[in-house]
Parts: C-alpha cells; structure tokens; sequence
C-alpha cells in the first residue's frame, strides 16, 4: 500500500496533458514521419498503465466502494466540490481504454498523415474518459461526459473519411442536446438536495420533477448508446472511419452511456421511469436483433465489427438495468477483455485492410500466407464471440445467468442473436497470389503482449489485486 | 469639496489626453500611425490608475463611485487597452492615419465613465448618448464616400435615440423636479398609483438603453454595422460598450427606478427570449464572420437578460458572469481575426478561412477554444457562465427559461460547427500572411487568465460578487 495514494489520481490525470504538451512541440518533419509524437503518444499512455497498476495495488478487491478519494473545492457560490475517486469498477475500465489506446497508437504506426493531430486530439479524449471515469460528484461527472465530444468531433471530423458534414454535424448535435439534458437534470438535483453520486438515490423529489429530472439523466446516457432512435448518428459516423484509432475512440463512446447508467443507478432505475423500462429493453432487444442481423449481411469488416460492438453495448446496458447491483464487478471484468479485444480486431483489420486495398486484392484466401496475423486474428476472434479464452466467457455467463432470473424472453434474444456470429468465413476458394504481408514486428509483440493479458484474465481476473 | 475635483481626475485625464492629441494633430506634422496609439495607451493608464485609487470618492450628487462602478470601468479601461494595442499592428502595417480611432477611444471611455458613475438621469443621457451619436466617428473611418448612406442612417438612429432618451429623462423632470437617482425612487416608491406617464418615461429611457445593446427587436443595426466598418471598429464595438450598458442599466434599474421594474421585468424576459432566437437563427443565416459573432452576441446578450430579471444579488451576480465569460471569449476570438490575413487584407467571409487550421494551427486551435468556450462546453471558461445563469434559472424555477436557453444553443452552437468545420476540415484555399508576435501576446494571456480562471475561480468570484452588491 502506498501512503497519500490520492495524488497517483492527480497524476494519472496529469500525465496525458503532459503528453499532449510534449505532442504539440514535437518536430513533425519527413525525416522522423510522425515517429516523434507517436513515441510521446505510446509513452503517455504506458506511463498510465504503471499508475494505474499502482493504484490497483492500493485497492482492497471486492469493495464497491470508493476507495481511493481526492476532492477540493471549486466554486464557494454555489459551493462545487470536486471528487475523484477509483474502485475496482472504474480501475478496469481506465485500464481497458487505455490498452485500447494503446492498440490504436500502434495501429497507425505506419499511418503518417496528420500524426500530430491524431495523437493530440486521443490523448485529450483519454484525459476526458480518465476524468469521467474517475468523477465521483455530479458536476465533474457532467464536465467530462460533455467535454470528451470535442477531440472526438475533431478526431472524426479531420480523420474519419466523413465526407457529408451534416453527419458530422448531427453527431455533435445529438450528443449536445444529451449534454445538456444531463447538465440541467443535474443543476436541479445539486439545488434540490445537494446531492452526490452516492446519495442520488435517497433524494426525494416531486412527481413532476422526478418525472424531468430522471427522464433527461436517462435520454442524456441513451442517447450516448446506439439504441434506436440515437443509433443513426454512430453508425453513419463508424461506417466511414478507416483509422484504427479513431474507430477505437469513436467505439469506446458508448462506454460513457453504459457507465452513467450503472454509477446512476447501480440497484434500480428510479420508480417514475420502472413502467418504461419494459419499452426500453423491447427497443435494445430489437436494436440488437436488427444490428446483428445487418453485422451478418454486411461485406464490410469495419461494419462487423461495429455492430458487434453494438450488440455487446445493449447486453451490458441490459445487464446494468436489471435489478440487481451484483452484476457490475462481472460487467466490468468482462467490458475490460471486450474493449481490448475490439481493439486488437480492429488493427489487424485495418492491417488487412490497407494491404489489401493497396494490393488491389480480393477477400479469397488473403491470410493464407500471413500466417501470424491469422493466427492473431483468429485468437481474438475467437475470444470475442464468448469462447474460454479470456474473462468474458466467465463474466458473460454470469451477466446471461442474471438476465435468465429476472427476464427469461430478454435473455433467450440475446443469446439467439449471438448464433449470428458463428458465420465466421466463406468456403471460397483462395486465388493464387492473393496474399498479403503479416503485421509489423513491433505490432505483433503488442499483440502477443494483449493475447497473454486476455489469458491470464481468462484464469485468473483479479490477478493485477492484491 | 476638493474631494470632488480629484474623484473627477481620471475623466480630467481624458479630457487631457483628447486635448493632446488634438494638439499633436494640428502642430506635428511627422506623426506615424503609432503617435496616437503612443498618446491615447498612457492616457488611458492614468486614468485607469486613477479610478482604481478613487474607487469610493464621489462628486456631489451627480456621480457617486464605489467598487460596483469601479468594477465595470476597469474591465472598459482592460478592454479598451487590448484593443487598442491589436489595432495598432493594423494601423501600422497599413501605414493609415488612426488619429480618428484613437481620440474616439478617450473620448467613448470618457463618456462611459461619467455614465457608469452617475447618479443622475443628466450625466448618464449625457455620457450615453454622447458616445452612441460619437461613435458615427468610427463608423464611417476608412469608409468611401458611397458608403455613407448607411453612415447617415445611423446618424439617424443615434439621433432618434438620444432625443427618446432625452423625452423619457424630460418627463420625469416634468412629474418629480428632480433627475436624482435616490430622489426618484423616494418620489416613485411614495406614489400609491404610478401614471402611464410615469411607466412611458422609464419606458423611453430603458428601450433607448436596450437599443443600444442591440437587444432584439432593436437589434437591426448592430450587426449591419459590426459587418462594414472596419476591423478595430467592429472589435470595440462587439467587446467594449456592453459592459457601460450592463452598468448603467442595473444602477438605474436598482437605484431609480426600482418600483417601477416589476411592470417591467415580463419586458425584459421577452426581450431576452427574442434576443435568444434571433441570435441563435442569425447567426445560422450568416457567412460574414463578423456578423455571426454579432448576431451570436445577441444570444448571449438575450441570456445575459433573462438571468439579470428579476433582479436580485444572485441574479446580478450569474449574469455578469456570464457576460465577463462572454466578452472574454470574443476579445479572444476579434484577437483571431487580426491573424488571419491573406495578402494583407484581413479575412472576414467564411470562404476566406478554409482549411486555415493546416498553415495557422495554434491560432486556429485558439479560435476553437474561444468558440468551445462560447458554446459554454466544460472544461472551458464558457461552463462556468452557463453554470452560473442555469444554476440561477434552476433556483428560480424558471424551467421554462431553461428549456429556451439549453435549446438554443444547440441551434447557435450548428453556427459554431460551420466555423469549426470550413477551418479544420476543409482544403486550404489561401495563402495566409504571417501572425504578428502582438496578436499570438494578446491570444496567449487570453488563453492563461481563462485557464486561471476556470481552474479556480472561487477567489476571483468571491471578490467580483462582494464588489457587485454594492450596487444595492
């Protein structure tokens, strides 16, 4: 245990602002071709990595609790505290996003066009998504939910191959108006009661301001997820991404949503909003359905996997809903392997699919040659559609087992719509010469580093815990 | 009564400075267009020095100082300062007399003071309305001779309102013989029955105030001007006069005309709900730079409105927060505009600004601060003007309120994407002129004090609001 273990919060929230200093006076020239600033980029999110295995260290497992605490004091009127805090929870879905930053940092190591930008803008998101994940009060939880749109805007807007602007535009509309949902929810609440995340359940409120109140916290965190009718905005927008990276930061949005939801209401979704609950799950339901069944049609890869990510957003959003607040160390173990294996499908992908692109080749047999990437692609793979290869196999079963107790229906849906996935490959016939190169070494000793760390999280999840 | 005089000194050092120049003018045949910036920036120390060191000395019952006035006349001297120093690298680089700049600066800061300290209906018609009909001077500088049809319809306009401020000051004369703040509130609270022409007097005297803000429906020639004067011009107007409004309409509103607000306040709300819409739709409808930051600033001014009535210690306070947030952000952003250059000519048309983000990276990064900030997205100075204005709407249980602001901004913040997107994504379509060191100075201490300020703002708030209450 390390004393005043409070300040490694501070510096995990210092160390990307640092690196985006350092990003933004590197020399960026033909000679170092974005090597420079990539480093800085790897180096940030590694040294994140050391802190937070620090943190972990400090962490009693098995509390749900805030365990780990900073707080100061804002604004004296009206008097904002502050708080940041971590547990067990929050630890693993720091640790998850930034291994998957840390993928697409590799993803675009031969991706040289506007570098600079690419690893400014996802080191700010990452500084956003610690803060979010961190926020223990309500004002730091709406700053940062709010906040990260802007380096995603930008991300997407200058790298993401959206060529209709009105998407883009839509996207940050849409996610405004979340914002500011949540925002004035909050206002309400913080002059109500003044209370905290931890207390938001006790407050007593009118019929009609319950009514405001709960019902804009619950659009603001579903408009984040991409249920109908808010699925349009991410879907046009992931379509056209063919960066890993801001594919990764783009996808790991919806984390936010689910997130809110369950630190929110970590039981039980207020009593005013429990009769639309029943809608709620018939949408995700047939969100899911429709999404998985348009991931299995669909020829692009990058669609695939958006709408396998999808699909696993619904279940955690349905896991998080249910009635229960035993569920959530499975959902965070199992968000903590998905995340990560998203990531690393998604780089071998774009790998595959730059090369092919490039070679002008078609999709027969094209791995034939590329045997480690294969092998890579299909561990991962594997991994992702529930197979005992890492803690989603483990942690998934729980989160189905709970759903089969409160709502058989729901359940048998969601696991009929991940017989989609079985169709992995065509019985085409390979053509001669349609081959591609493997990954770069440096990616593959990455990947090979994330296949131990999914392992060992497949035998034992808490072996980073005292 | 030497007291008087000294408490009058920093206005003495205009007058001053407004002699000088003239003098220099005349007799001095060699002056570059730096003479003047170099005259009117030591004039306009003094006098702030002076205003700081007399912030409580009155002068008879015509002008009163406390710290509320000497709040608002120091952000005009900080404001008037950065302009004028920004201005300067325009007028030097293109070698164009700036005399008529120059001594309209002192001589608006001068008309300003004497408005913000009054205590009586003389001075603040005299102050305001000196300054609303003198700024035709800056209006028509470096304007062709075909332009001054529009030059002359806002002689009319200005002239228009200082005559209804004049006629609304005229009749309370004619009802209470006295144009004292706190005789006419004696003489207005101790009426059991105001008469219509009571209610048409104030009414003459807060619409011509209101007009000047540019606050919608009277919001039609702001953004004319704002879009066809010159870049100096356009800066001060946008940034500067606001605050001398702000001020003189709170002080009157509170200390004269107080039994009156009541039948007023649903006025105002409307004003500002209209000053919201059309803002935010303006805006939208524009592609000169300037006028969708115009038409923006009614939507903030239209905000700023709706959390100062009623009026009260809280709502005082949140909204000119909000304002100061404001004007922060757009002195930053009038700062971007004299950076972005293409082949000496300054760039106001959205086209001109494609793809500038490639060759200008930091002052384009700036501009997205200022315009993130303006949308009132945390973790930027914007949060904590929206905080503040939701928070005092929330308290009021003015949900309603709430829903118009939070909507509109959407609206105003799609206007804001346009510009975030011709300067990001968009190929460059100009060579642009290299950055002046001045401009990335000014950018810089902007970006710091806003970071400053949100990081922490509870001792910067604690001041302003002890120094605000002394209105009251």
């Amino acid at each position: 245990m390390i004393e005043n273990a409070e300040i490694l919060l501070s510096v995990l929230m210092g160390v990307p602002l640092l690196g985006i200093f350092f990003a933004a006076i590197s020399k960026e020239n033909s000679e170092s071709a974005g090597r420079n600033v990539l480093s800085v980029g790897i180096l940030t999110v590694v040294s994140n990595l050391v802190i937070l295995a620090l943190i972990g260290k400090n962490l009693i497992n098995g509390s749900d609790s805030f365990q780990i605490m900073k707080k100061f004091e804002w604004l004296s009127t009206p008097k904002i505290e502050f708080l940041f805090a971590v547990d067990t929870f929050s630890l693993l879905l720091i640790a998850a996003v930034h291994i998957a930053v840390l993928l697409g940092l590799f993803g675009v190591l031969n991706n040289t066009y506007r570098q600079k930008t690419l690893v400014i803008l996802a080191l700010l998101f990452l500084e956003m998504m610690i803060g979010y994940l961190l926020a223990g009060d309500l004002f730091s939880f709406y700053i940062f939910f709010e906040a990260m749109l802007l380096p995603l805007f930008l991300l997407v807007g200058i790298l993401g191959d959206v060529h209709r602007q009105d998407i883009l535009y839509r996207f940050f509309l849409y996610n405004l108006l979340g914002a500011s949902l949540l925002f004035m929810a909050l206002c309400i609440l913080f002059n109500h009661q003044h209370v905290t995340i931890q207390t938001i359940g006790t407050v007593v409120l009118s019929r009609n301001l319950q009514m405001i109140v709960w019902g804009a916290i619950f659009i603001a965190f579903l408009s984040r997820i991409p249920i109908w009718p808010f699925h349009y905005w991410i879907s046009s927008v992931n379509v056209n991404i063919s960066n890993p990276l801001v594919f990764i930061i783009a996808n790991i949005l919806p984390l936010t949503g689910v997130y809110g939801l369950i630190r929110f209401f970590p039981l039980t979704a207020p009593e005013i909003i429990a009769p639309y609950l029943l809608a709620l799950q018939i949408i995700s339901i047939i969100t899911m359905v429709v999404i998985a069944l348009i991931g299995f049609s669909h020829r692009d890869v990058q669609y695939k996997i958006f709408s396998y990510m999808t699909v696993f957003y619904i279940l955690y959003l349905l896991g998080a809903l249910l009635p229960t607040d035993k569920l959530l160390s499975n959902i965070g173990f199992s968000v903590f392997s998905w995340l990560i294996i998203v990531a690393a499908i998604e780089v071998i992908v774009s790998h595959i699919e730059k090369e092919r692109q490039q070679l002008g080749l078609s999709e027969r047999g094209i791995l034939r040659e590329a045997k480690t990437t294969s092998f890579v692609l299909s561990f991962f793979v594997l991994a992702a559609v529930g197979l005992p290869l890492s803690s989603m196999f483990l942690n998934n079963m729980f989160i189905f087992a709970g759903l089969l107790t409160y709502n058989l229906k729901t359940a048998m849906f969601i696991l009929l719509q991940h017989l989609f996935y079985l169709k992995y490959s065509d019985n085409e016939i390979a053509e001669k010469n349609n081959v591609i190169n493997d990954v770069s070494s440096p990616i593959i000793i990455v990947l090979g580093a994330t296949i131990l760390l999914i392992i060992t999280s497949f035998i034992n999840p808490l072996w980073y815990m005292e | 009564m030497l007291t008087d005089y000294i408490a009058l000194l920093p206005e003495f050092v205009l007058v001053l400075g407004i002699l000088v120049m003239t003098l220099v003018k005349v007799f001095r045949h060699s002056n570059t267009p730096k003479t003047f910036y170099s005259l009117s920036r030591v004039f306009i120390f003094i006098s702030a020095i002076l205003t700081a060191l007399f912030y409580n000395q009155n002068v008879g019952e015509y002008l009163r100082n406390n710290s509320y006035t000497t709040l608002f006349k120091i952000l005009l001297y900080l404001f008037t300062f950065i302009i004028c120093y920004l201005s300067a690298k325009r007028f030097v680089s293109k070698g164009l007399p700036s005399f008529s700049f120059y001594i309209m600066m002192l001589f608006n800061l001068l008309g300003y003071s004497i408005a913000i300290s009054s205590w009586n209906l003389l001075p603040l018609c005299l102050g305001l309305g000196a300054t609303f009909l003198g700024n035709i001077f800056l209006v028509k500088i470096e304007k062709p001779a075909e332009e001054h049809r529009h030059i002359l319809y806002y002689l009319l306009l200005s002239t228009v309102v200082v005559l209804f401020m004049s006629l609304g000051a005229g009749l309370f004369y004619h009802y209470s013989q006295t144009l004292n703040y706190a005789d006419l509130e004696q003489f207005l609270s101790l009426r059991s029955n105001l008469i219509w022409q009571h209610h048409l007097a104030f009414s003459c005297i807060v619409v011509s105030v209101l007009l000047m803000m540019g606050v919608a429906p009277l919001h039609f020639w702001f953004s004319n001007v704002v879009g066809k004067c010159i870049l100096p011009v356009a800066a001060y107007l946008s940034v500067v006069p606001i605050f001398a409004y702000f001020s003189c309409l709170v002080n009157m509103c509170v200390n004269a005309f107080y039994p009156l607000l009541g039948w007023f306040n649903t006025v105002f709300i409307i004003f500002g709900i209209l000053s919201i819409f059309i803002g935010a739709i303006g805006a939208n409808s524009e592609n000169n730079l300037r006028k969708i930051f115009a038409f923006s600033g009614l939507y903030y001014i239209g905000v700023t409105l709706l959390a100062l009535f009623p009026i009260n210690d809280n709502s005082l306070m949140s909204s000119f927060t909000y304002l100061l947030v404001y004007v922060v952000a757009i002195c930053g952003v009038y700062t971007i505009f004299y950076g972005y250059r293409s082949k000496g000519k300054y760039l106001f048309n959205l086209d001109d600004i494609k793809g500038v983000a490639t060759q200008r990276p930091f002052l384009s990064a700036a501009l997205l601060v200022f315009m993130i900030s303006l949308i009132g997205t945390p973790p930027l100075l914007g949060f904590l003007g929206k905080l503040s204005v939701i928070n005092s709407l929330v308290i009021g249980h003015r949900y309603a309120l709430l829903a118009v602001v939070l909507f509109s901004m959407l609206i105003l913040a799609y206007a804001y994407l346009k510009i975030i997107t011709v300067v990001y994504f968009e190929p460059r379509s100009n060579a642009f002129d290299i950055v002046d060191r001045g401009v990335y100075l000014c950018m810089f201490i902007n970006i710091i004090l806003m970071l400053i300020a949100i990081i922490n703002p509870k001792y910067l708030m604690h001041d302003v609001e002890l120094m605000l209450v002394a209105v009251f």
